[in-house]
């Protein structure tokens, strides 16, 4: 399925679930959050004490 | 298991339940895309820019034990970077990670911080704390509803 198709339907199922059109705010604070929550991901995976825990947690399985 | 080499997000039960619910699933998941549509088979692409998340099959049974609509899943379960993972083929690895950290006391949230670091990966959960505490350093990312705060 189409990022578009998949995107029009999570947004009709999710005006299903709430019962009415999920107000643009709801959308626009979730889309800002999730944008945030990518670019740290990103940018964690990058620092010395993730890297740390996961040679420690893979390291120690080795 | 399908290609999982791109995994940077693994879904719990608690996220999966939350798709339909609160508009962040949905919208995090649509963050996968890169900005430009470039064709899959070009070599000089940035793993980066394309991304998949992961639902173990573990956590989409859960989902449907607490009553989880199927209907909602079939349709996560559509996103063409949705990616299922068995948790059956890296037992030896797994097996190893647990004799190292015993702190653990529920094996499937063990697995899934073992896949996040196997996969340097991020577990998206309501319930982050389930993980933290048998793994302070666990890679989790709290499923926020933003409006709220």
């Amino acid at each position: 399925m189409d990022t578009e198709t998949w995107a029009a339907l999570t947004h009709q199922l999710e005006d299903q679930v709430h019962g009415s059109p999920v107000p643009d705010e709801h959308r626009t604070a979730a889309r800002r959050w999730a944008r945030s929550a990518m670019m740290r991901i990103k940018a964690d995976r990058q620092t010395p004490e993730h890297k740390a825990a996961r040679a420690r947690a893979l390291g120690e399985a080795a | 298991m399908t290609d999982d080499s791109y995994v940077r997000l693994l879904l719990d039960a608690s996220a999966i339940t939350s798709y339909g619910v609160s508009a962040a699933v949905g919208e995090l998941l649509l963050q996968l895309e890169p900005e430009e549509v470039i064709p899959h088979d070009d070599d000089s692409l940035d793993p980066d820019e394309w991304l998949s998340f992961g639902m173990t099959t573990f956590c989409l049974a859960e989902a449907i034990a607490a009553g989880y609509a199927l209907e909602y899943l079939e349709t996560l379960r559509a996103h063409h970077r949705a990616v299922e993972i068995a948790p059956t083929g890296s037992w030896r690895e797994f097996g190893l990670y647990l004799k190292h950290n015993g702190a653990w006391t529920n094996l499937h949230h063990a697995y899934l911080v073992w896949l996040a670091y196997h996969l340097d990966a991020y577990v998206v959960t309501r319930t982050p704390e389930l993980y933290l505490a048998s793994d302070k350093d666990a890679p989790v990312l709290l499923l926020e509803e933003p409006w709220d705060q």
